[in-house]
C-alpha cells in the first residue's frame, strides 16, 4: 500500500546573513487514493513543502517516506529514477516543452528511461484521450489554449503510474470554465490510479474539492479538514 | 503514435530553436574560419615558396659548382650517363657575384651582387620556356641576356650596352705574399643586351635560396673563358630533366647525382695538380748543341716524379688523398722564398744573400742530409738547417753558425706582406757543383763534374713570371724587389742554378714557419724506382683524388630537392598566424560559450521540467551535447568556407600593408585538404569543449531554480570578498611583481616577456576582483543606503548575471591589454643596433688590401682620401651565403659568414658601451664576448667554432632557441662545420650572419681571399662625401654603401609588421567581443522586459530608459577596456623607463577608439529594442 509519511520536517533558508525558518516540525500522513489540499497565505511555505515532498528541494531536518522509501537517502541517479517512477508534477505554468507535440510531452517521463515501449505509448494515448485531447496529439503547445496545456500536463504527470501526484496552483492561470474541467480531471484521474494527490492552492473552491485540507500557519501544519 | 526517444528531443530542439543555433553556428564558424585561415596561410606560403623554387629552377635537377676550373669535356662524359636517366648535362661558368655597369654620359649606373652564368647553346635548349626559344637560341660573343630585375636596376633596354666586372682568377692565392693583389677585377666591356628575361622563371635562377629577386646575367661561356683565361674550361655543370622524367623525391634525385658523380672523373690537371718526372743523369746523353765526351756510362743523379700545384701550395685535401695512396713512397716537401739570409751578429750588407729558396724535406729522404750532419739534431735545442756549399762560401758559414732567415709571413696581414725572421743553427753543409755552362732560356745548365742530388732546381715549383726569367731583376712579383741587395754573385747563382735551394730544413720546421691555411706542402715526390710507370702513377693518383673531389666542390648536388626542402621555410606561417590570430580564436570561442550559455539559460525552465520528470543531470548534459554536435559540425563546415576567404584576406594583407613580413610580394593562394580538415576538426572540437565546459556546472543547478527560469542564483548580499578570490589576487600580484623584478635585469625578449607576463597576471587579478565585485555588490540595508540614481541601477543590472558580465568584460579587457601592450615590442631602428657604425659597405668582388688602413686608402685614392680622414673603416672577410635574417623565408642552408678581425674587438672595447653593439645574451660577467672569437677551433663537434649571432637570427632563422652555448652545424663546401654561440647581439645590423674570428674563418674557408664587407663610422661628418668617395674609388669592385639605419629598419620591419598584424587581429577579436556584448545587452533587455515595462509604467521616460541601458553598455565596455589598458600600462612602464618611449601609440589608440565607438553603437541596438516594446505587453505574465 502506498503511503506518505512526513515526520518532524524542518526547512530553513539562509538569507542576508540570517536564518529563515519556513517549516517548523511538519508531520503528515497519507494513504493511497487520498487527496489533500494545502492552503495558506502567500509566503507561508506551501510550495516549499510541496517541492520537498516532490524531492525538488531537501528538508533541513526531518524525514519523508514515500511508499516506504526515504528518497533523500538515495544517490542522485536513484533519486531521479525514484522521481520518475513515483512522483508526478503539475505546475502552475504547465511547463510543456514547446518543441514537442502533445503526445511527446506526455511521453516525456518515459523518454527519461529510454525509448517508450508499446505499452507505454498505449498508456499515453489513453491518457490523452481521457483528458479530451485525442484530436490534438500532434499539435504543439503553442497551438493549445491554457486549459488544454494544463490537461496535457496532467496526462504527463500520470504516465508512469505515480504513487504521488503534486500540483502547485494547477488552476492558478486558468479561467473559471477551465478551472472546473481541469479540477475534475485532477481529482478523478489520480484517484483512479490509487495515487495520492497533494495540491497547493489559493482557491477556496478547489480546496473544498479535496478530501482533506490543511493550512500552513506560522510554519506549522494546521488541519482544517 | 511514434516512439520518440532522446534523439527525437534533440531533433525537435534543433528545429525549434534554429535561430539560436544558427547564431551559435555562426560563432563556431568564426572560430573555425580563423583556424582554417591560419593553416591555409601556412599552406600558401609553403606552396608559394615551393612554386618559386620550381619556377626559377625550371628543368634544372642537379648542379655542381666547383672551386676551380676543370675541362668542360668532363661534362660530356657525364652527359652520356645522364641521358640514360633522361637527363641532360651542360657545362657552365658560374660567378656568384659580379658587377654590371652602364654608362649614363658622365655617370655610371651600377648593379652589384649579380649572378653571372656563362652557358653553352644547349643550356637554352634544355631550359624550360618557349619564350626563351622565341627570343633567341644562340648567343654570340659580346651578347648577353639580363633578367628584368637587373634591367630595371640599370635602366637598360634591349640593344643597350653594358660592362661586366668579373673577379680575377689567380692561381696563387691573393692573400699569400706571392699572390696578385693589385688587380681584383677584369672588365668585359660593350656587352650588348639582346634579351631581357622575365623574373618569373629562368630569369630568377638562383643558387642561393631566398624569395628576393636575384639579379642575373647570361652570356656565352666562351666569353668568360676568354676573359678569365680558362679556355675550354668550366667551373660548374647543370643537369636538366623534363616533366615526366623527373626523379620523384629526395632518394631518386640523390641516386641520379650519385650516378653522375661516379661518371665525373676529373684528371689531375682539373684539380690544379701537375705531375712531372725529373731525371738527371750524368753525363747528359743529349745536351743540345754541345755534346761532352762520355768516358763512363750515364748514372742517375736523381729520378723522381713530382706532384705540384698551380697554386704553389698543395691543399691539405689533395695532400691527404695523394699520400694516402702513395704511402711510404710519397715524400712531401715545403719550399719557400727567403727575402734574405744573413749570419746572426753580422751587420754588413755584403754578408746577406737575397731571394733564396729554402726547402723543408722529411728526415728520411732521398736527400742524404744525414751524411752532412755534424751533430745530432736532437741534441741541439734550436731549429736547425743545412746550407749548400755556395751559400756557405758566400756567407762564410761553417757548421754551428747561426743564421737569420728573413721571409714574408705565408699569409698577408690586412693585404700587406709582413716580414719576419727565424734563427737557424747550421748542422751541415751540402755540396753542389757548379756547371760549366749556365742556363739559357729553356736549356738547362751543363755540368762537367757529376752534380749532386742537391743540384736540383725542381725542388722549387714553377712560378710564372719567376722561373721563366733570365735574371732576378726580371722577376714579376707582387712586391717590390730590393734591387740594391742583388749582387753579381746572386745573379750568377741564378744563371747557374736557377731556383736550386740554398738552405734545407727539416719538414716539420718548414711547415711551422711557412705553412698557412693554403697548405703546408709544395710538392710530393715519388722516386721513380718505387713505381712501375708514369701511367700507373697517374691512375693511382687520379683514383686517390676522387676522395678529394667533394672538397673541390666537384660534386653534383640535387639542387632542386635541396631548394624545395629549404622552401619548407624557417618560419612556420601557419603556426605564426595561429599565434597572431590567437586572440581572435579565443574571442570567437568565448562568443560561442556566451551564445551557448544564453541559449541554455533561455531554456532553463525546460531543464527544470526534465529534472522534475526524472531525467538526471548527466542525461540533460548528453542531450545538450547531442544538440551541440551537429551545430559544431555545421559551424565548422561553414567556417571552412569563410576561412578560405579569411586566408585570402590575410594573404592580401601580407602582399600589401604587411609586406614588411615577407619583404617582396610573391604569395599565391593555395591550400591542402589536410589543412581544411584539421582546421575544421580543431574548430569543431574546441567549440565542443567550450560548450562542455559551460555545462560542467549543470549538476549543481537545482531543478527548482531552473523551473523558475533562473540559471544562476540571485545575487547574494554578502559584503565580503571570498577568501579564494583574495588568495588568487594576492598570488597574481606577487607573481607579477616578481616577474617585473626579474625582468628588469634582463634584455631583449626575456625582458619583454617578463613584463608582458606581469601585465597578464595583473589583468587576471583585476578580473578576479571584478568577478567578486559583480557577484557580491553592495546592497543598501535600509532606506538611507538604498539605491541612489540610474548609475547604481545600471550597476546592479550588470551584477544580475556576474558570469555573463565577466565574460564580456574579460574579453574586452584581454583584447585591450594585448592591443595596448604589444606596441612595446615594436622596435625602431636605434643607433644602439649600429654598433657605432653608421654605414655598411659590401663589394661584389673582393679586394685584397685592407681599406681600413689610411695608407692603403691613400695609395688607392690619392687626394680623394682626404674625405675619409676622420672615418673609421673595419674590413671583414665574408663568405656570401644565404640570408639568415627574418627577411628570408627560406630555411638557410649556408648562411653568410663574416670573419671578424682582432681590430674589430679592439674598436668595440674602446667605444662607450652605449654605442657599441648591444648584447641580448652572453656568459654572465662577460663584458665583451667578441674576445671569445679568438679561440681557435677546427669546427668539429668536439671543438666547435665560437660564433656571435644576432638573437633574432638564432631564435627564428636557425631555431637555436637563442641560448649561449648552443651548437649549430652547417654544410659548407661538402664539409660539416659546427659552431658554438658565445654571444647574442640584440637588434643589430648584423642580423642574418654568422660572425666568427678571422683566424677560424681562414681555417674554415682557406680559399677565400680578400675583403668584401665593411663597417664604417663617419662620426656624423661628411657622410655623403664619404659614400661617394668610397663607391667611386672601388666602383670596379661594385662597392655599394647603405646606411645602417636603412638596413636595420628593413630587418626590424619583419618583427614590427608581425606586431602590427597581431594588433590588427587583436582588434578584430575585440570587435567580436563587442558583438558579444551587444548580444548580452539584447538578451538582458529581453529578460528584463517586464521590469523595464514596469519602470515605464511608474513614470521613467524613454530617455531615462535609454540612458540606463547606455550606462550599462558603457560601464561594461569602458570597464573592460580600462582594466586592460591599465594592466598594460603597469606592465610596460618599467620597460619604457629603461629603454625610453619607443612605442607607437597612434595605432593602438586608434583601434581602441574605433572599437569603443562600435561597442557603444551596438549598445544602442539594445536600447532601440527596449524602447520598441509596448508597455502593456511587457507587463503581461505570458
Amino acid at each position: 500500500m502506498s503511503t506518505l509519511r512526513v515526520s518532524g520536517l524542518h526547512k530553513q533558508f539562509i538569507s542576508a546573513a540570517e536564518l529563515l525558518t519556513v517549516l517548523d516540525g511538519i508531520d503528515l500522513e497519507m494513504s493511497a487514493g487520498e487527496d489533500l489540499a494545502i492552503v495558506g497565505p502567500s509566503g507561508s511555505g506551501k510550495s516549499t513543502l510541496l517541492h520537498i515532498l516532490g524531492t525538488l528541494d531537501s528538508p533541513t531536518s526531518g524525514t519523508v517516506e514515500v511508499a516506504g522509501v526515504n528518497p533523500f537517502e538515495l544517490s542522485p541517479i536513484k533519486l531521479a529514477a525514484f522521481r520518475n517512477r513515483t512522483i508526478g508534477f503539475i505546475f502552475q505554468d504547465h511547463h510543456l516543452m514547446p518543441q514537442l507535440t502533445v503526445a511527446e510531452n506526455v511521453l516525456l517521463p518515459a523518454i527519461a528511461q529510454g525509448r517508450p515501449s508499446e505499452k507505454v505509448r498505449q498508456r499515453a494515448q489513453q491518457l490523452i484521450q481521457e483528458v479530451g485531447l485525442a484530436q490534438r496529439e500532434l499539435h504543439l503547445p503553442s497551438q493549445l489554449s491554457g486549459g488544454e496545456r494544463q490537461r496535457v500536463a496532467i496526462a504527463r504527470a500520470l504516465l508512469n503510474h505515480p504513487k504521488l501526484v503534486l500540483a502547485d496552483e494547477p488552476t492558478g492561470n486558468l479561467d473559471a470554465t477551465n478551472t472546473q474541467s481541469v479540477a475534475r480531471m485532477l481529482f478523478d484521474l489520480p484517484k483512479r490510479e490509487q495515487a495520492m494527490l497533494i495540491l497547493v492552492t489559493h482557491s477556496d473552491w478547489l480546496a473544498e474539492q479535496a478530501q482533506r485540507c490543511v493550512r500552513i500557519e506560522n510554519r506549522h501544519l494546521v488541519v482544517i479538514r | 503514435m511514434g516512439s520518440p526517444g532522446i534523439f527525437t528531443l534533440v531533433l525537435r530542439s534543433l528545429s525549434y530553436f534554429r535561430l539560436m543555433h544558427a547564431a551559435l553556428a555562426g560563432g563556431i564558424a568564426a572560430a573555425t574560419a580563423v583556424i582554417v585561415g591560419a593553416l591555409v596561410v601556412g599552406d600558401s606560403v609553403r606552396g608559394s615558396l615551393r612554386a618559386l623554387v620550381i619556377e626559377r629552377l625550371g628543368n634544372i635537377e642537379c648542379a655542381m659548382f666547383a672551386r676551380n676550373f676543370f675541362n668542360e669535356d668532363l661534362v660530356l662524359a657525364v652527359n652520356q650517363a645522364a641521358q640514360s636517366s633522361h637527363a641532360r648535362a651542360t657545362p657552365i661558368i658560374m660567378l656568384p657575384s659580379v658587377s654590371v655597369e652602364r654608362s649614363d654620359g658622365e655617370n655610371f649606373v651600377r648593379a652589384g651582387q649579380v649572378q653571372a652564368f656563362g652557358v653553352k647553346d644547349d643550356f637554352w635548349m634544355y631550359s624550360t620556356g618557349e619564350e626563351i626559344t622565341r627570343l633567341f637560341t644562340k648567343l654570340d660573343i659580346d651578347q648577353i641576356v639580363l633578367n628584368q630585375a637587373l634591367a630595371n636596376d640599370l635602366g637598360v633596354k634591349i640593344g643597350d650596352e653594358v660592362t661586366l666586372r668579373l673577379p680575377t682568377v689567380a692561381a696563387v692565392p691573393a692573400d699569400s705574399p706571392l699572390g696578385r693583389r693589385d688587380e681584383s677585377s677584369i672588365g668585359l666591356p660593350r656587352q650588348k643586351v639582346v634579351a631581357i628575361l622575365p623574373d618569373a622563371g629562368l630569369g630568377g635562377l638562383s643558387v642561393r635560396v631566398g624569395q628576393s629577386l636575384p639579379r642575373n646575367v647570361f652570356l656565352p661561356i666562351a666569353a668568360l673563358q676568354d676573359s678569365l683565361n680558362a679556355k675550354q674550361k668550366a667551373n660548374g655543370a647543370l643537369v636538366f630533366t623534363e616533366n615526366g622524367n623527373r626523379p620523384s623525391g629526395k632518394a631518386s634525385a640523390a641516386d641520379l647525382c650519385d650516378r653522375l658523380n661516379r661518371e665525373f672523373q676529373p684528371e689531375l690537371t682539373d684539380y690544379g695538380v701537375q705531375l712531372k718526372r725529373h731525371r738527371r743523369v750524368f753525363p747528359e746523353a743529349d745536351i743540345g748543341e754541345k755534346k761532352l765526351p762520355s768516358l763512363e756510362p750515364s748514372e742517375v743523379v736523381f729520378d723522381y716524379y713530382q706532384f705540384s700545384s698551380d697554386q704553389l701550395v698543395l691543399d691539405d685535401g689533395t695532400v691527404n688523398a695523394l699520400m694516402g695512396a702513395l704511402g711510404h713512397s710519397g715524400m712531401r716537401t715545403m719550399t719557400y722564398l727567403a727575402n734574405f739570409i744573413s749570419v746572426v751578429g753580422e751587420v754588413k750588407a755584403s754578408l746577406e744573400v737575397p731571394y733564396s729558396i729554402v726547402v723543408g724535406v722529411p728526415e728520411e729522404t732521398a736527400l742524404p742530409l744525414a751524411s752532412f750532419t755534424t751533430e745530432r739534431p736532437a741534441e741541439i735545442r734550436r731549429r736547425v738547417c743545412w746550407v749548400n756549399s755556395w751559400l756557405a762560401e758566400r756567407l762564410k758559414i761553417i757548421p754551428g753558425t747561426m743564421l737569420r732567415v728573413h721571409y714574408f709571413h705565408p699569409e698577408t696581414v690586412d693585404g700587406r706582406e709582413v716580414e719576419t725572421s727565424v734563427e737557424l743553427y747550421v748542422l751541415g753543409i751540402v755540396p753542389i757543383v757548379e756547371p760549366v755552362t749556365k742556363y739559357d732560356g729553356d736549356r738547362p745548365a751543363v755540368f762537367e763534374v757529376r752534380p749532386t742530388v742537391f743540384n736540383d732546381p725542381h725542388l722549387t715549383p714553377q712560378v710564372p713570371g719567376v722561373t721563366d726569367q733570365d735574371s732576378i731583376n726580371d722577376w714579376d712579383l707582387p712586391f717590390d724587389l730590393k734591387d740594391e741587395k742583388i749582387t753579381k754573385d746572386d745573379d750568377l747563382y741564378w744563371e747557374n742554378h736557377r731556383l736550386t735551394p740554398k738552405l734545407f730544413l727539416p719538414l716539420s720546421t718548414a711547415e711551422s714557419l711557412f705553412g698557412s691555411r693554403f697548405g703546408t706542402t709544395t710538392a710530393i715526390r715519388v722516386n721513380a724506382d718505387e713505381t712501375t710507370d708514369e701511367s700507373e702513377l697517374v691512375r693511382t693518383a687520379t683514383a686517390a683524388m676522387l676522395t678529394a673531389k667533394p672538397g673541390f666542390g666537384m660534386q653534383f648536388q640535387p639542387i632542386r630537392q635541396q631548394q624545395i626542402m629549404a622552401a619548407s621555410g624557417t618560419t612556420p606561417f601557419d603556426g605564426l598566424f595561429l599565434s597572431l590570430s590567437f586572440f581572435v580564436i579565443v574571442s570567437a570561442i568565448l562568443l560561442v560559450t556566451l551564445l551557448f550559455r544564453l541559449g541554455i539559460e533561455q531554456r532553463a525552465a525546460q531543464w527544470g521540467v526534465l529534472l522534475a520528470q526524472g531525467f538526471t543531470h548527466g542525461q540533460i548534459r548528453r542531450l545538450l551535447l547531442c544538440e551541440a554536435l551537429p551545430i559544431c559540425l555545421s559551424g565548422a563546415a561553414l567556417g571552412v568556407v569563410v576561412g578560405i576567404g579569411y586566408a585570402k584576406l590575410m594573404i592580401l594583407g601580407l602582399e600589401t600593408w604587411w609586406l614588411g613580413a615577407i619583404t617582396v610580394p610573391f604569395l599565391r593562394f593555395s591550400f591542402t585538404p589536410t589543412s581544411l580538415c584539421v582546421g575544421a576538426a580543431i574548430g569543431a572540437l574546441t567549440s565542443l569543449l567550450a560548450i562542455y565546459w559551460s555545462l560542467r556546472r549543470l549538476s549543481q543547478k537545482q531543478a527548482l531554480l531552473l523551473l523558475r527560469g533562473k540559471w544562476d542564483t540571485d545575487m547574494l548580499t554578502k559584503r565580503e570578498i571570498g577568501k579564494l578570490a583574495m588568495s588568487t589576487c594576492g598570488i597574481c600580484v606577487l607573481a607579477a611583481l616578481g616577474l617585473i623584478f626579474l625582468g628588469s635585469g634582463q634584455s631583449g625578449m626575456v625582458r619583454a616577456g617578463s613584463f608582458f607576463g606581469s601585465g597578464m597576471l595583473l589583468l587576471i587579478s583585476s578580473l578576479v576582483l571584478l568577478r567578486e565585485w559583480f557577484a557580491f555588490p553592495r546592497i543598501g540595508a535600509n532606506v538611507h543606503q538604498a539605491v541612489g540614481g540610474l548609475r547604481q541601477v545600471a550597476w546592479l543590472a550588470i551584477c544580475r548575471n556576474p558570469l555573463r558580465s565577466m565574460l564580456s568584460v574579460g574579453l574586452l579587457a584581454v583584447a585591450s591589454f594585448l592591443i595596448s601592450s604589444m606596441s612595446v615590442f615594436q622596435i625602431t631602428a636605434s643607433p644602439k643596433g649600429y654598433g657605432g657604425f653608421d654605414l655598411i659597405g659590401e663589394m661584389s668582388l673582393p679586394i685584397f688590401v685592407n681599406i681600413g688602413s689610411g695608407e692603403v686608402r691613400a695609395e688607392a685614392l690619392g687626394e680623394r682620401e682626404g674625405a675619409l680622414k676622420k672615418a673609421t673603416i673595419v674590413a671583414l672577410r665574408s663568405r656570401p651565403g644565404d640570408d639568415a635574417s627574418c627577411n628570408n623565408l627560406f630555411k638557410p642552408e649556408q648562411p653568410t659568414v663574416l670573419g671578424i678581425p682582432p681590430a674589430f674587438e679592439r674598436q668595440q672595447a674602446s667605444m662607450p658601451q652605449s654605442q657599441a653593439f648591444q648584447w641580448a645574451g652572453r656568459v654572465p660577467g662577460d663584458s665583451l664576448p667578441w674576445k671569445h672569437l679568438a679561440v681557435i677551433a677546427p669546427g668539429t663537434f668536439e671543438a666547435p667554432i665560437p660564433v656571435v649571432i644576432d638573437q633574432n637570427t638564432a631564435m627564428w632563422s636557425l631555431k637555436q632557441g637563442g641560448s649561449i652555448g648552443a651548437i649549430s652545424k652547417f654544410e659548407f663546401d661538402n664539409r660539416t662545420l659546427h659552431f658554438k654561440t658565445v654571444g647574442l647581439l640584440a637588434g643589430s645590423i648584423l642580423q642574418g650572419k654568422l660572425m666568427i674570428g678571422e683566424q677560424n674563418f681562414h681555417t674554415a674557408f682557406p680559399n677565400l681571399n680578400g675583403y668584401r664587407y665593411y663597417l664604417i663610422n663617419t662620426f656624423g661628418e661628411n657622410r655623403q662625401e664619404i659614400v661617394k668617395t668610397l663607391e667611386t674609388g672601388w666602383s670596379d669592385q661594385g662597392l655599394d654603401i647603405v646606411s645602417s639605419q636603412e638596413v636595420l629598419s628593413r630587418l626590424l620591419a619583419v618583427q614590427n609588421t608581425y606586431i602590427s598584424a597581431f594588433q590588427s587581429l587583436g582588434a578584430l577579436g575585440l570587435l567580436l567581443g563587442t558583438f558579444g556584448l551587444a548580444i548580452v545587452q539584447l538578451r538582458s533587455v529581453l529578460e528584463r522586459r517586464r521590469e523595464l515595462a514596469l519602470m515605464r509604467a511608474v513614470g521613467f521616460s524613454g530617455r531615462q530608459i535609454s540612458k540606463l541601458l547606455l550606462l550599462e553598455t558603457t560601464l561594461l565596455l569602458s570597464g573592460g577596456m580600462l582594466v586592460g589598458i591599465v594592466a598594460a600600462m603597469i606592465a610596460v612602464v618599467p620597460y619604457v623607463l629603461e629603454t625610453g618611449p619607443q612605442m607607437s601609440v597612434a595605432q593602438p589608440i586608434g583601434m581602441l577608439a574605433i572599437v569603443f565607438v562600435i561597442g557603444t553603437l551596438a549598445g544602442l541596438v539594445a536600447i532601440r529594442s527596449a524602447l520598441k516594446q509596448n508597455v502593456l505587453a511587457g507587463l503581461r505574465t505570458e
